[in-house]
Formats: structure tokens, C-alpha cells, sequence
């Protein structure tokens, strides 16, 4: 704990020492909210191997060998395998957006910045818990790759990785959530930290394989006040970040356009997440990571529960 | 900038502010360029739904920013034409151009016609209403305001009401008394006289604003076809001088004057009724029915009223009145109609002077061998006291001994000659009014007549003509005729006619000449049986067609056959009438016939009656007096229509060093003859004795009595293309807040400014952004 401490105040860029506070009485709530958050508080919804015994199931072809109950053959000569309650850790990949697109903020921080700290938030937070966190920071590729672990000493790792990019390249969404799914065949939980300005049909396809290869997934909608507000005046050269474009205008003239297109955006993208089953979450970059997590946890806990009951 | 400047110059007081903010008005589109050059960058990343925008709202961010442009340059617009002063009004433009000083000249019409009444006043009355506003309005403006009044009465003697006096309170009130006070004159003046006057006190000035007011009822008479006024109130627009016409009549009124009075009151004596003849004409434009004509004999109103059943427009028509004069000497007749629009000439005045008798001298110039002295004298006054006359039978001599004054006419019957003074008396007799009738005879010596009467002698008869040029201007066209005494030169030997005595054809037919007029109408049938056997014509080279002559003899009546057997001319102030036959039975028989009678006393009227109509003067002719200073005081006295005695005095005629062996002549002149009626000028005898009286009748002249209004259309077309000048209605006043219609202007401009500011407002509200409270909930997490 003290060598999270000190690599916290080193990388204050990242997570700053009163989010990390807020961050820590996030946790009981943030127990109740994530399914296996803490080791053995919760049943997995997952077979698989572990100590406790659940039922038996009549062999059938395919099944490993390793696990046929031969007590039971013995006695009923008949081929069953034990299957076991799983007791896994949480398994979270986080994936931050390292685009050039996130370099954007008219605030003291970019995009990217505040992508960094609500990775850095949930990843201490699911470490405190431990649970296995992994972080994948990406632009047109994977740039860099931290697989998940649950020991405390790798959020120091994790942090070292988000602090490593610096935002240059275009998105490519689809690619990217699609070598993803390929390399995380063990389902979990994948957290997409983005602003999401790409294509739009690669993210909703991205999406829909994640979600198709069993994965929870929770999207962090990461824009700047200005994205959504608009709020320039005067006349403003406008230089698109990712090789968007440049326009020359008057932006009080074309900010209900925008508003509206913007709008139109942010509607169709949370209808594709809410058809797809997954949890969507615009934050602002003004707004405290605390509040952003604090509301998004609130939500998801009472989806879960409406799950169960 | 010169040009800018001149650009600017009709529309706006300060032309040279406007062309330096002209600059301005550039200001919105640079500052706009400059926005759209000076700019910031911002590196993006929602590019996309900006890119949307643009392309979705390029058209409507395009117009609504041409139009935030348009709006700003219309405020700069705006603020400058509001600095400059955008006067619309170019005549008030040029009067506020003119900075301080501001010079109104009134040129008020107070001839007759302005007497004339208008709804409950009389447009004089308006006309000095609209004076006392425009010196109201004008007390009231700031800068240097002067007003010369000019009465249109005064205009010819160039004096003024007020001369260039400041205009402010005391003057207003100064001005309300002396205003009140003014009555309308009741005389003719020409409007060219006024403007003149007001040209003269105009012109010369070069610096501020110049403005003539001219107050008056725009007559038909005095506006239309009127070359000199139109060229002279061009003159003074082409000079800068805003030139106001204002109408104070609207309508026109009906109007019935009393134009002529017309008869044998020349010839009147106590006791013999005399006919008049009253002109009534109707300047009205419909027809006046049952017209009342009255007479008053001092003013003593007599029982002889007649009706007019109708006249016609633009007609005059007679009423006939037979008066008596009771008594010998002077009297005062006025022949009167009911009020109406211009009660000033529903009157007309005549002084009559009644005779006891007219004296009349018959020369014989046969001694008593013929009839025709005894027959005209018959003819003349067949019973003592019927006729009036009293005619006197006298040889030629009687011309020579006494004098020929007393006679109101002179019968030369048969004479064969006249001795040479006796002519030249004659000739003086005649030239200073009296009237001559010569009758010829066997005694006549046709030589004499062609060699001594002939021709006008050198120098003989200039008085009288210049006199007849004076009284009558339209004579002076007239050639100066040429003919004496005797207007035809007669051939050397009488002709004789076959006549058939018992013909009733007629022999003599008159022509329609003065008096003898009903001889060619309705007496000319009583001429039948009338013939002249003898007469001395014409000589043959004299050519008979008087028009081709045009010498003035006149053929008054002419044998059949063309002869000429009557003739008339002027000569001096007297008349002459000639009777190329006997005045007796000896060469005709008319003595015998019953028209002889009337023949007569007619030539006694005309040559008696120095005009068959009676000479009236108009309103504000002066009275002059001249006196003998040997015979009379100086001391006298006129006595006005009302009653009022005013007493002038005479002073003497200066005479040049030629004449000075002449009687010293004392001349006074009585100026103030406005009100119609008859003026009375009274002289004292130095000798002692009564008053020697001498009676002038003055009416409103006729020219007044024409009301009818020239139709504002036509004068305007009169004056298409004149500059400065313009016509104003009756009752509109709104010129007299010249200076508020610039006012007005910036006021709308002000508005206007308001307007602009708001919209541009607005518009840039619209285009701006204003984040309502509620916004950034929009995108908070849901």
C-alpha cells in the first residue's frame, strides 16, 4: 500500500491524491456493484475449476477425462463428471483510447488525460479487490499491453503503461476490439475508455463481437464540455484532429447544427449499446471521476439487481 | 470629396459631414473582412458534426450575415444622414442652409377683390390671420428672423408695412395692433408693382435665407396669361428666393357689380327728367335672377327701384331710371344693389351738376335769310323750360365780342366764313370741351372752309389731346389726328338730287354712332319721307371708307347712294358734329319731318354730354386742385364721403423763368380718395363769398369685381420648371412649420436608427450564443 501510495503521487497526472481518497469510500459500495469483486463473497455465474464441488453431469464427448468421477463410475459404471463452482477473480481489460482525437480539451486536461485517470480509478479500485486488471492503450493499433493480474503491485504497472502514450494516431475501432475478443477468449469485463469520434459502424460491430464472445462491457464516453456545449465565439479556425479537416467559421452561427448532430450521435450510439447490453456512460470531462464512477456504479448495481430478481 | 460633397448637397443641411461619414458606411464590411482574416485556431476533434453543420446551414449563416452586414451599414447610414441633418423638403433645406439669418418678405395683397368674403371673414382678413401665424412661427425659431411687410397698395411708391425689423415678441405684439388696424384699400393694383418692390429689397441680399410669402387671392385677372408676373417670380425662384404662394380664397363667389352708369346727366337741368342707364353685370358663375336696383338722390333714397329679371354670366345688363333734379346745382346720386360677396361695388356714385338752362349759341351766318337758325332753335326749346336749353341766335360776330364758355354748344348755320380770330376762339372753344355743330348752306364758301378748317392748325388742340391721352389711356394708340374744324373737305359746287317728293324711301340711314345710335334701329323707320335735295358733298379725293381714313371723322349717317351726309370727330375735348346740308328747309325737307326734333336735342346731348357715360374716377385717384393765387385762398377744404371736413392747403406751382409773366397758379393734391363716394373739394374766394364747390365721384373699379379664382391647376402648369417657387392651398398652413418637417425628419430618422438597432440586435442575439440555464444538464450522464 505505501508503494501504491508513493507511485500515486508520482504519477499525479494520472490520479490525484484527493480522487484517490473519494475513490477509496467508493469501495463498499463498488463491492456490491461488481460480480466477484472480492474472492469467495459471491457465487461466479461461471463453471469452471475450483475446489467446491457443485453437481455431476453425464459424461458426454469432448468432456476432459481429468474430470470423470471414477468413484462413480465404480459403482454405477456409468461415465460422470464433477463440475466444480468456479472461484475466480474478476478478469477486467481496460481499454483507453490513445487517439490523437483524445489529445482534445479546452480545459487544463485532455481527453485522454481523464480517460487515463478513470482507468487508473478502476484499476485501483478492482485491485483493491483483487480482482485482475489488465490495460490495453490503443489509436489505429494496439500500442501497448498489460495483461491482467491481481497482485497489488501491478497497478504500478498499469499506471506506468497509461503515462507511457501520448495520443498521435487515427482510430481504428473495429481492429481493435476484434483482436481483443481474439485474445481475451476467457470472458470477462472490458472497459472501452474513449471518445469514441471513429467509425461508427467499426464500433458498433466491435461492440456486438465482444458482447457475442460472452464479455461485460461497460463504455466510458469520454467528450470535453466543449464537444458538448460548443460554446466558441468569434471567428475560429477549427483544425481537425485525426486528418478531419479544417473549417473557418463563425461558430455561434453553426453551433445549433452542431448541437443537434452531436446529439443525434450520442442518441444513436446509446441505443446500439442499450441493444447490445451495453452499460454506456457519457462523462464530461469537467466532471469529477468520483461523481462519473459513483453514477455509473449506482446504475449498473441496480441493473444487476433487476437481473437477479 | 468635392463631389461627394455636392452629391449630398440637396438632400442634407451638413453636405460635407456626410461626405466624410460616407467613408463610414465601409466600416461594417471591413470590420467583418478583418473578423474573418483575424481569427484563432483551435485544433478539433469533433470535426464531423461541425462539418455537418456547416453544410447543412451554409445558405441561412450566408444570408443572415449579409443581412447583420446590411443592417450595420444601414445604422452607419443612419448616424451619419442624423449628424449630417437629412433635410426632404428642398425649400426647407435651403432655408436652414442659410444658417442665421432668415429674411421673410410679405407682400400682402389689399387691393378691392380681397374685400371679398370668405367663410365668415373676408380673405383679407385670412390674409392677416396668416401673417400673424407666420410671424408666430417664425418668433419662434432660433437665428436671426426679419419680415418686411409690404402692403400690395404701397408696392408701387416702394415703401413697406415693416422693413427688415427682427421678429420676436415685441414685434408681434406691435405688429397684432398695427394688423388690426389695417383695412383692406378698395383699389386695383398690378401684383407685378409688389413684386418689384419685393425683388428690389430682396435681391441685393446675398447672405442667408430669402423667403417671399406672397398673400393674395389668385384672380383669373391678375394670374392668368400674365407673361411679366410669371417671368418675375421666375427671376427671383432662379435667384434662391423660396417663393410661397399663398391662396387665402378657395372658392369663388358669386358677384353683382354696378359697372356703368351711363345717360344724359352731362346735359341735366333742374326740373327735366333725365334717363340713366345702369350697367349691372353679373361676374358670378351663374345667373342672377330678380335683381333689385335702388337709387339714392342725397342721400334721400327715391321711390324708382327697379328689378332685373335675369343676367346671364360674365353679362351686364341696363336698368333705365328717368331722375328729376329738383333744383339747380349740385347733386349726388348712387345707384345701389343688395349686398353680396363684395359689397364695395354693389354701389356706384355720380355727381351731377344741374343747369337751370344749358345755353346754346346759334350763329346765322345769313342774317336771318334763312330758316334754319330759327328752326333749330325751335327744335332746341319748343316750349321755354321743356327742354332744358336755351338757345340764343347770334351772328357771326357775337363770336368775336363775347365770350363762348357759358355755351354748352356752338350751331354754325350757313356761315359762309369766319374771320381769323373768331376761328382761333372757336378752335379754343372746342378744344377745351364744347361742342360744335356746323349746318351748311348756300352761303357757305367751300374755299374758306378747305383752306382755313381744314387742317388743324400748328400747336392748336395739344392741350386737349394730351388731356384725352391721359384720361383715356387706351387712346394713345390712336393716331394724333390731323383735322381741324371742319372734318371734310368740301368740293367747290353743291349737288343738287331728282328726288321724288312723295318717295317714301328711305334717303338717310344712319349708322350706330354715340348718341345717334336709335336713328340706326328703332327711329330709323321715322326717316322715311326725309330727303336732302342739296348738299355739298365730300370733295372727290376724299375717300369715304372711315376705317381705311382712320383719320377719327366718323360717318354718322349717309345718303342713298353712299354719300356721306353726317360726321363726327373729336377735336381737343369737344366734339364736332357736320351737316354737309341745310340746317332750314332750303336744301331738305327733315325740318318739316316729326325726327327733325329729336335729331337735334340728340346733337345737343352729344356735343353737350362730354361722354354719353358718365366719367367716373376709380378709388384712389388723387384729387389734384389748382387754384388762381389771385383768385382764390389757399386754404382748402376736402370733405370726405363720410361727412369728414380735412383741410389742405395749396401751395404754389413753381414756374420756369419763360413763363413767369404767367398767373401764379396754387396746386394741392388729396391722396387719401380710397372710400368710394363722392368727394367734395371746396375752395374759398379771396374776394369773400360762398364757397366754390367742385364734386368728384369715385367708385371701386371694375377690376376688382372680377372674383372669379384662377384654377391652381393651371397656374401650376404656368409654372412647371420655375424653381423655388410653390403654390399653396387655401388652409394649408403646414408651410408655416417649414423648419418642423425637419424636425420631423430626424425624428423618423431616430425611429428609424431605433429600428435598425433593434433588428440588428436581435439578429446578432439570434446568430450569438446564450446558453439557457437548463443546457448543460442536456448532456450530463443519464
Amino acid at each position: 500500500m505505501t508503494r501504491d501510495s508513493s507511485e500515486f503521487s508520482q504519477r499525479k497526472r494520472s490520479l490525484r491524491p484527493e480522487e484517490l481518497a473519494r475513490i477509496s469510500r467508493l469501495e463498499v459500495r463498488a463491492r456490491e456493484v461488481v460480480e466477484g469483486f472480492l474472492t469467495g463473497m459471491h457465487r461466479s455465474p461461471y463453471f469452471g475449476n475450483s475446489i467446491e464441488f457443485l453437481q455431476h453431469r453425464e459424461y458426454v464427448a469432448g468432456d476432459e477425462t481429468r474430470h470423470i468421477d471414477w468413484k462413480v463410475w465404480s459403482k454405477t459404471d456409468k461415465y460422470y463428471v464433477k463440475l466444480f463452482e468456479e472461484e475466480t477473480n474478476l478478469r477486467t481489460i481496460l481499454l483507453v483510447d490513445a487517439s490523437e482525437s483524445m489529445r482534445f480539451g479546452s480545459g487544463s486536461s485532455s481527453k485522454f488525460d481523464y480517460a487515463c485517470s478513470i482507468a487508473a480509478a478502476l484499476a485501483y479500485l478492482l485491485l483493491r479487490q483483487q480482482d485482475s486488471v489488465g490495460v490495453v492503450t490503443f489509436d489505429s493499433a494496439i500500442r501497448n499491453v498489460v495483461p491482467p493480474r491481481s497482485k497489488q503491485t501491478h497497478f504500478g504497472t498499469v499506471l506506468a503503461t497509461l503515462t507511457a502514450d501520448e495520443p498521435k494516431r487515427k482510430t481504428d475501432i473495429f481492429q481493435i476490439l476484434r483482436r481483443i475478443a481474439e485474445d481475451n477468449s476467457r470472458r470477462g469485463m472490458i472497459v472501452l475508455i474513449s471518445d469514441l469520434l471513429t467509425d461508427r459502424d467499426g464500433l458498433f460491430r466491435g461492440l456486438k463481437l465482444l458482447r457475442h464472445r460472452g464479455h461485460d462491457l461497460l463504455v466510458f464516453h469520454v467528450l470535453d464540455d466543449q464537444e458538448l456545449d460548443f460554446e466558441y465565439s468569434g471567428t475560429t479556425r477549427f483544425e481537425g484532429l485525426e486528418e478531419t479537416g479544417d473549417l473557418t467559421c463563425d461558430p455561434r452561427a453553426l453551433r445549433d447544427g452542431y448541437l443537434k448532430a452531436m446529439q443525434t450521435y450520442l442518441d444513436e450510439v446509446r441505443r446500439e449499446c442499450a441493444r447490445n447490453k451495453v452499460d454506456y456512460q457519457v462523462i464530461r470531462t469537467s466532471e469529477h471521476i468520483d461523481a462519473a464512477l459513483a453514477s455509473f456504479l449506482s446504475k449498473r448495481l441496480g441493473m444487476r439487481q433487476a437481473l437477479r430478481s | 470629396m468635392g463631389w461627394l460633397t455636392s452629391l449630398f448637397s440637396p438632400f442634407v443641411l451638413n453636405p460635407a459631414v456626410a461626405a466624410a461619414g460616407a467613408g463610414l458606411i465601409a466600416a461594417p464590411i471591413l470590420i467583418h473582412l478583418i473578423n474573418r482574416m483575424r481569427y484563432r485556431k483551435v485544433r478539433f476533434a469533433a470535426m464531423e458534426f461541425l462539418l455537418a453543420s456547416q453544410q447543412k446551414n451554409r445558405r441561412r449563416v450566408l444570408i443572415e450575415q449579409l443581412i447583420l452586414l446590411l443592417l450595420r451599414v444601414l445604422i452607419v447610414i443612419g448616424l451619419i444622414l442624423l449628424i449630417a441633418r437629412l433635410v426632404l423638403d428642398p425649400s426647407a433645406l435651403a432655408l436652414l442652409r442659410a444658417g442665421a439669418k432668415t429674411h421673410h418678405v410679405v407682400l400682402l395683397d389689399d387691393s378691392g377683390s380681397m374685400r371679398n368674403r370668405v367663410v365668415g371673414s373676408t380673405a383679407f382678413e385670412e390674409a392677416k390671420d396668416i401673417v400673424r401665424k407666420l410671424i408666430s412661427e417664425a418668433a419662434r425659431e432660433s437665428g436671426s428672423q426679419q419680415l418686411t411687410l409690404i402692403l400690395l397698395s404701397q408696392a408701387k411708391q416702394n415703401a413697406a408695412l415693416v422693413t427688415e425689423a427682427d421678429i420676436d415678441d415685441e414685434l408681434l405684439n406691435r405688429l397684432d395692433t398695427t394688423l388690426g388696424n389695417l383695412a383692406c384699400t378698395h383699389q386695383a393694383f398690378d401684383l407685378s408693382d409688389g413684386l418689384d418692390a419685393a425683388r428690389q429689397r430682396l435681391l441685393p441680399e446675398r447672405s442667408g435665407a430669402r423667403l417671399l410669402h406672397v398673400l393674395s387671392d389668385f384672380r383669373q385677372t391678375d394670374w392668368l396669361d400674365q407673361p411679366k408676373l410669371l417671368n418675375d417670380i421666375g427671376d427671383l425662384g432662379k435667384s434662391d428666393v423660396a417663393v410661397n404662394l399663398v391662396r387665402v380664397a378657395g372658392t369663388d363667389s358669386a358677384n353683382l357689380a354696378v359697372t356703368t352708369v351711363a345717360g344724359d346727366l352731362g346735359v341735366a337741368s333742374a326740373g327735366i327728367p333725365v334717363r340713366v342707364s345702369v350697367g349691372i353685370t353679373n361676374f358670378g358663375a351663374s345667373p342672377a335672377e330678380n335683381v333689385a336696383v335702388g337709387v339714392t338722390q342725397d342721400r334721400q333714397t327715391l321711390p324708382v327701384a327697379e328689378r332685373v329679371p335675369k343676367i346671364e354670366p360674365g353679362d351686364e345688363v341696363f336698368a333705365e331710371f328717368d331722375i328729376a333734379f329738383q333744383t339747380p346745382g349740385r347733386h349726388a346720386l348712387r345707384f345701389e344693389l343688395n349686398d353680396d360677396a363684395l359689397p364695395a361695388d354693389d354701389m356706384r356714385h355720380a355727381a351731377v351738376d344741374v343747369a337751370a338752362s344749358h345755353p346754346v349759341l346759334i350763329i346765322d351766318g345769313t342774317a336771318g335769310r334763312s330758316d334754319g337758325p330759327g328752326l333749330l332753335a325751335d327744335a332746341l326749346a319748343p316750349v321755354p323750360g321743356l327742354s332744358g336749353v336755351s338757345p340764343r341766335i347770334a351772328p357771326v360776330d357775337f363770336l368775336r365780342r363775347n365770350p363762348l364758355s357759358e355755351y354748352r354748344a356752338i350751331y354754325m348755320v350757313n356761315v359762309p366764313s369766319l374771320p381769323p380770330d373768331a376761328a382761333r376762339l372757336l378752335e379754343n372753344y372746342v378744344e377745351s370741351g364744347g361742342g360744335l355743330a356746323w349746318f351748311l348752306g348756300d352761303g357757305v364758301q367751300p374755299e374758306f372752309y378747305n383752306a382755313e378748317l381744314l387742317t388743324r392748325r400748328e400747336g392748336a388742340g395739344e392741350t386737349g389731346r394730351r388731356r384725352q391721352r391721359e384720361n383715356s389711356p387706351s387712346r394713345t394708340a390712336e393716331q394724333p389726328s390731323n383735322v381741324g374744324l371742319f372734318p371734310v373737305p368740301l368740293a367747290t359746287t353743291r349737288r343738287s338730287r331728282e328726288l321724288n317728293p312723295l318717295s317714301q324711301a328711305l334717303d338717310i340711314s344712319f349708322r350706330p354712332v354715340g348718341r345717334f345710335k336709335p336713328f340706326a334701329g328703332e327711329l330709323g323707320k321715322y326717316w322715311r319721307g326725309t330727303h336732302v335735295a342739296t348738299y355739298l358733298p365730300a370733295a372727290e379725293a376724299w375717300d369715304r371708307d372711315d376705317d381705311r381714313r382712320a383719320d377719327g371723322v366718323t360717318t354718322v349717317a349717309r345718303l342713298r347712294g353712299g354719300e356721306p351726309i353726317a360726321l363726327m370727330h373729336r377735336y381737343g375735348e369737344g366734339r364736332v358734329l357736320t351737316v354737309l346740308t341745310s340746317a332750314g328747309q332750303d336744301w331738305t325737307n327733315w325740318p318739316r319731318q316729326f325726327i327733325y326734333v329729336p335729331f337735334v336735342l340728340e346733337s345737343f346731348k352729344e356735343l353737350a354730354s362730354r361722354d354719353s357715360t358718365i366719367r367716373s374716377r376709380d378709388v384712389g385717384t388723387p384729387l389734384d386742385v389748382r387754384l388762381p393765387a389771385a383768385e382764390f385762398d389757399p386754404e382748402v377744404r376736402i370733405e370726405r364721403p363720410d361727412g369728414t371736413a380735412i383741410p389742405i392747403r395749396a401751395t404754389p406751382i413753381a414756374t420756369s423763368a419763360s413763363a413767369s409773366d404767367a398767373p401764379l397758379l396754387l396746386e394741392a393734391t388729396y391722396l387719401e380718395t380710397d372710400e368710394p363716394g363722392i368727394y367734395k373739394v371746396l375752395t374759398a374766394p379771396a374776394s369773400g363769398g360762398a364757397l366754390r364747390e367742385d364734386w368728384h365721384a369715385l367708385n371701386a373699379p371694375t377690376a376688382e369685381s372680377r372674383l372669379r379664382l384662377a384654377d391652381p391647376q393651371v397656374i401650376r402648369k404656368q409654372l412647371t420648371g420655375v424653381a423655388n417657387v410653390t403654390l399653396r392651398d387655401p388652409g394649408d398652413l403646414s408651410w408655416l412649420q417649414v423648419r418642423e418637417a425637419g424636425r420631423d425628419v430626424r425624428l423618423v430618422l431616430v425611429v428609424v436608427l431605433i429600428a435598425l438597432l433593434v433588428g440588428e440586435q436581435a439578429l446578432a442575439y439570434r446568430m450569438s450564443y446564450h446558453p439557457p440555464a437548463p443546457l448543460r444538464a442536456r448532456f450530463r450522464t443519464a
